[in-house]
Parts: C-alpha cells; sequence; structure tokens
C-alpha cells in the first residue's frame, strides 16, 4: 500500500555551486525542479476528466466530491506532517544525544529498540496502541507513524554526526569554541544533508503509511480505498490510490527541493 | 639564570606537566618543565609516541594535565576556562580543518566573531590577513575552502589562527601533509612572515631537518616528552647531548649544520681573476704567481665566467673565452650547505661569490667550509660546557638562560 519506495541513504550527491552560481546549471536544475509537478498536475487532470466522463451512482457520489476529498486530504496531511514534526522533535536530540561521549554507550540499545519499531508490521503498531490506550481516532496512529519511522531519522542523524571529519572538531575546539558551539556552528550543519535525506524518507513512510489510519477511525486516503474495496466501487479505490500516490510524489518533491536549499554551500 | 629583563621572561612556562591517560600504567607525558621565550619558534621534535603532540595540546589544555602548571604571560591558566584560553593561542593542525562549510572570510573570522568584534573590524582584519598570507582578498574571501589547493588552505589555516593576533600560535605538524615543494615554499613564506609578526610558536613534528630549518630553538624529546636537549639547532648539531640525540639527529650532522650558517657569515678567500678579453700569456702569469690551481675570469660587468686551469691554458687552438669549465655564481645569502654542493659539482673545491649586481666578491672554498665547521663546533662546545657546569639537573638546556 506504500506508494512510494523509501529513499535509500544516500550520499548528497555532488552540488554544482562552485566556482559562482553556474548560469549554465541553473536551466537544467528549473528544469528537473518542473518535471515532477508537471507530471502530478496531468495525473490529477487525467483522474479528474476521467471521473467527470463517469456516470456516479449514489455511493460513488458520497465519497468523490469536493468536500469529502478535501476532508481526507487534511485529515491526511496532518496525520502525516505531525507525525513526522513529533519524529524530528524526538529523533534528532536523541542522535545529537546518543553521539555526545558520555551517552555513547547507549548507542546499541536505542538502535535495536529502533529497529522493532520499524520492523514490526505497520497493521500491528496501528492495532496496538488503540488497544492499549483504549482510544481510537488521531492519537493511536499518530504514535503508530512516529515509532514506525523514527529509526530513519534517528540513524541518519546520528551517521551525519559520525562522518564528520575529526579534524575539524578538533580546528573548532582549538580555537575556543565551545562544545555547544561546535555542535551548532558546525557538526550540525555539516550532517544536514543527511539527516533531511533522513526526515525526507521519514515524511513519504508516513505519507504512504498514514492510509492505514483509515482502520481505526482516522480518516485520511485510506477511506477511499477501503471503502473501494468494501463497496466494490472501482473509481473510489482508483481515486484513493491515484490520490496518495500523487500526495506522497508531490511531497517527496517539496522535501527535495527544500534538502537542496537547505544543505550548506561548499560541500 | 634568567635575566630579570622583561623581554627574556618566558611567555609560556610549562611547570611539571604531567599527563596519563586513563587505564595507562606510565604516563604519557612525564614532568616536563619547560619554557618557551617571547617572539620565537619552539620545536618540539622526537620519534612517535615521545609525547609532542599531546604536550602541545596540553598547553591549549585540549588534553587536560594530570597534573603540574602551565603559565601564559606569566598568569596560571591550568585551571581558567578552556575555551577562553584558547582564543588567546592560535592553532593550526595537520589537517588544517578549515569548515567547509564557510567561506574562507567566515572561517578566518571564527575567533574574532567569538570575541564580539563587529562586522567591519572582523571584515578589514579578514583582508589583511588573507593579503598577509600573499593572497587576494578580493578572489578569495567569498571562496570556500573545497575551491583552494592545498597549500593555499594551508595558508588561510595559519590565518585563521593568527585572526585575532594571539600572542601564540601552536602548530600541530602544520606543514606534513603537503607535498614537498610546497611544503618547502610553505615554511620559507611562513619564516617570512615570522620577522614580520614575531609570534611565539610552538610547533609539533617529527622531522628534525623541518625542526632545524624552522627552530630558534629545537626540544628534543625522548619518551614522554623527556627533554633530551633544548637549545639551538646550531649547537644540537655541534654538540649533541648524548646518543639519543646524536641517533636522532642522523648521520649527517655537520652537513646539516651548513645549512645554518650563511655565505655572508664567513670569511671569503682571495682568487686570481683576469678578463675574459685578456690574452693568454697574462692570464698564464697570474695562474703561475698564484698559490692556486685555476684563474676565475670575469666578464666586463665582473661576472663570473670560467674557471681556467693551466692545463686548459695549453690548448692553444681553444679562445681563451671558451677555455675551461663555466663558474656558476652563489649570491652571499646561499647557504655554506649550497657552497658545498656546488663546488662538489665544479669540481674545483671552491665556488664563486657575487653581489646582489652578478659583480664578483670572492671565492669559499673547501678550507674556508672546514674552518666555519670548526669554530661552529668549539663555540658549541664551550656554550655547552659552560651549561652544563652551571645547569642544576645536568640536563642541558631544560632551563632557560642560554645564550642564542
Amino acid at each position: 500500500m506504500r506508494a512510494v519506495a523509501p529513499q535509500e541513504l544516500a550520499a548528497p550527491a555532488p552540488i554544482d555551486r562552485l566556482g559562482g552560481l553556474g548560469e549554465r546549471s541553473l536551466l537544467p536544475r528549473m528544469l528537473g525542479y518542473l518535471a515532477m509537478p508537471l507530471l502530478l498536475t496531468g495525473v490529477c487532470t487525467w483522474l479528474y476528466l476521467y471521473i467527470s466522463s463517469k456516470e456516479l451512482d449514489s455511493i460513488e457520489q458520497r465519497t468523490l466530491n469536493r468536500e469529502f476529498l478535501t476532508e481526507k486530504l487534511l485529515e491526511h496531511v496532518k496525520l502525516a506532517g505531525a507525525a513526522t514534526l513529533l519524529v524530528i522533535a524526538i529523533a534528532v536530540p536523541l542522535g545529537i544525544l546518543l553521539t555526545r561521549p558520555p551517552f555513547r554507550r547507549l548507542t546499541p540499545l536505542v538502535i535495536g529498540f529502533a529497529n522493532i519499531g520499524q520492523a514490526v508490521p505497520t497493521l500491528g503498531l496501528v492495532i496496538f496502541f488503540p488497544v492499549v490506550m483504549t482510544q481510537i481516532g488521531f492519537r493511536p496512529v499518530l504514535y503508530a507513524l512516529v515509532i514506525h519511522s523514527a529509526l530513519t531519522v534517528l540513524r541518519n542523524t546520528m551517521v551525519g554526526l559520525h562522518q564528520i571529519d575529526r579534524s575539524l572538531i578538533e580546528a573548532g575546539r582549538g580555537m575556543g569554541m565551545t562544545k555547544l558551539r561546535v555542535l551548532l556552528r558546525i557538526e550540525l550543519p555539516l550532517s544536514t544533508p543527511i539527516i533531511l535525506a533522513g526526515v525526507r524518507t521519514a515524511l513519504i513512510l508516513n505519507v504512504g503509511t498514514a492510509t492505514v489510519g483509515t482502520f481505526i477511525n482516522a480518516g485520511t486516503f485510506g477511506d477511499l480505498i477501503t471503502n473501494g474495496i468494501a463497496l466494490n466501487r472501482d473509481t473510489v479505490l482508483i481515486t484513493g490510490g491515484v490520490l496518495t500516490a500523487v500526495l506522497a510524489l508531490g511531497i517527496d518533491w517539496v522535501a527535495g527541493v527544500a534538502e537542496d536549499i537547505l544543505r550548506p554551500r561548499g560541500l | 639564570m634568567s635575566t630579570a629583563d622583561d623581554q627574556l621572561q618566558p611567555l609560556i612556562k610549562l611547570e611539571g606537566l604531567t599527563k596519563r591517560f586513563p587505564g595507562q600504567r606510565e604516563n604519557a607525558v612525564d614532568k616536563l618543565d619547560l619554557e618557551i621565550p617571547n617572539g620565537e619558534i619552539v620545536i618540539l621534535v622526537g620519534p612517535s609516541g615521545s609525547g609532542k603532540t599531546t604536550t602541545l595540546r596540553m598547553i591549549n589544555r585540549l588534553i587536560e594535565p594530570s597534573s603540574g602548571r602551565i603559565f601564559l604571560e606569566g598568569e596560571d591558566v591550568t585551571r581558567v576556562n578552556a575555551d577562553k584560553l584558547r582564543r588567546r593561542m592560535g592553532y593550526v593542525i595537520q589537517q588544517i580543518g578549515l569548515f567547509p562549510h564557510m567561506t574562507i572570510a567566515d572561517n578566518i573570522g571564527t575567533v574574532p566573531r567569538m570575541l564580539g568584534w563587529n562586522g567591519k573590524r572582523i571584515r578589514s582584519r579578514v583582508n589583511e590577513l588573507i593579503e598577509m598570507v600573499g593572497m587576494d582578498p578580493d578572489v578569495y574571501a567569498k571562496r570556500y575552502p573545497k575551491e583552494l589547493s592545498g597549500g593555499q588552505r594551508q595558508r588561510i589555516g595559519v590565518a585563521r589562527a593568527m585572526a585575532a593576533d594571539p600572542p601564540v600560535i601552536l602548530m600541530d605538524e602544520p606543514f606534513s601533509a603537503i607535498d614537498p615543494i610546497t611544503r618547502a615554499r610553505l615554511q620559507n613564506e611562513f619564516l617570512q612572515l615570522q620577522m614580520t609578526i614575531r609570534k611565539t610558536i610552538v610547533f609539533v613534528t617529527h622531522d628534525i631537518d623541518e625542526a632545524i630549518k624552522m627552530g630558534d630553538r629545537i626540544a628534543i624529546l625522548d619518551d614522554q616528552s623527556h627533554i633530551a636537549q633544548y637549545d639551538t639547532p646550531a649547537t644540537i648539531l655541534s654538540a649533541p647531548a648524548n646518543a639519543f640525540v646524536e641517533d636522532f639527529i642522523g648521520a649527517g650532522a655537520s652537513l646539516k649544520r651548513l645549512n645554518l650558517t650563511h655565505v655572508a657569515d664567513v670569511e671569503l678567500v682571495e682568487w686570481p681573476t683576469a678578463s675574459l678579453s685578456a690574452d693568454r700569456e697574462l692570464v698564464r702569469d697570474t695562474l703561475l704567481q698564484s698559490d692556486k690551481g685555476s684563474v676565475l675570469l670575469l666578464d666586463a660587468a665582473r661576472r663570473p665566467e670560467r674557471w681556467v686551469t693551466i692545463v686548459d691554458l695549453e690548448h692553444r687552438d681553444t679562445p681563451i673565452a671558451g677555455a675551461g669549465a663555466p663558474a656558476p655564481a652563489m649570491q652571499s645569502t646561499a647557504t655554506l650547505y649550497d657552497a658545498l654542493n656546488e663546488m662538489l659539482n665544479s669540481l674545483h673545491g671552491a665556488a664563486a661569490v657575487v653581489d646582489a649586481n652578478g659583480a664578483y666578491c670572492g671565492v669559499i672554498d673547501i678550507e674556508t667550509v672546514a674552518s666555519a665547521i670548526r669554530a661552529m663546533r668549539q663555540e658549541a662546545r664551550r656554550t655547552f660546557r659552560g651549561e652544563v657546569a652551571g645547569g642544576a639537573d645536568g640536563r642541558a638546556g631544560a632551563s632557560g638562560g642560554q645564550q642564542r
């Protein structure tokens, strides 16, 4: 059901910003940026025309209208967005903490725990939280998503901080930078590309997985998919699937642009 | 022993400095006493594992000493805030450690920013420093380290260390990761720079040749940073304190010693000369009247042209201007080492010395070099013996008062 395969933790592509902001590379890059929105617009247009061309019965009409779709979109984005923000708020500080000498010993323990979170089937987590919390809806799904996607950000934060050349930290300390300043001015900026790659992966993961929220009354585009299957309405099923995919790709695109902008220059 | 003169008060003084790393049975640095005079380049040199880098890092307390005390400008800094202390000391490491995500200007401005300088003052200081290390601020200030060559990065590393004008700069093998040609150039530039800035520099290397070239004083460190000898390069080469120092200097100490004396420091020898346009008989007479084996022919501007021996003069078929062997000249800023090299190349046992305009001033021969070496030895022995007699612990020169 996941719409997009998670991005692998890859080294950031070499940037072409050296020697002035090379005008030559600007045009191809703009075209590269525009390709995905154009494709997604095309897909949405096709979907719109496809649905408009059909006689919708009353069941289909109940889901395939602007109000319902907007509601589902908002539910979906809210869930995935909140989960990702929560993951950043938890995993980045935790990753920083685990790379500091006093806490380094805890690393295997925490990583092991995070591994379990990612290894357990999502559906299991989505069932587990409502059961222990005796509550359904937004919050249990949110927690399930956080547990599920925390590892990518945690691991990337730690990898990002580990791969920094030790001599840079030594140079910083040797010049009289405090440990905090070294962290803020050197370690974090230099690990930004890798941390962002992790955040992007978590975000896509969450957009895809949020569909499962439908099973415990958290709405999302998952409603369209389950309705489509349960009521045997292919148009509804297709709309749900396509919109989830479009949303995931669109958010991935935004995250990609953000990565390019936030990556420190000179690397 | 040391005079009361403020100039001679050591800028840095280490007292019984000791470091034992956790889980180790022996001290990495053991009760080190060292005084580093103001405005000098002091080299810590020793085999790997001798604790020289540990010693350097204890001076700016990147490694906290287990015991002992550190004084900077007379102030005990063993317990002061280490971060603030480090802002008073420049620090250059082998990997240079320029921050890749910051421009050259931002890299150099790191310490001034921490010290709270305003933007305008930082900018002008940055430009001044980039210029000082021989680069163009307009071209390089806004560049990133990646866009610089290794040599340029090293220069910026030095500029960054001097940013807030600290009285002392610590350098940990700053030139050892650079190719030999660039290294020699950077060393020369740095020595040139030091002539004007007159900083106190503590410099760690494992390369004794670099130590001899760069140092005003060299501390040769044995295991656990025990000082085997602490003295000027000249004294260390002429009068090694013990077998360890002798071994460490390696073969050819006398040859290395020649690098420390310049042609200008020795007396030149009178040599028979003749004009390039002189006739054969005159040249022959000049040669026979002298006790030397050859005549040096000079051109109209008195530039040395050719060495001519009696055998060359027998060949009547070649014109005198083409007789004998070419006579390359050296300036008086060359070292005796260069001169000796030239003599061996020319097979004449002598090298012609010229002034800045290229005009002949005299000749330096093997005898001159040999007597220079003898004089240096005697001088060094005298200094050395005087010190051992005067020193309390018999260890050569660990204390500050020896003559330069």
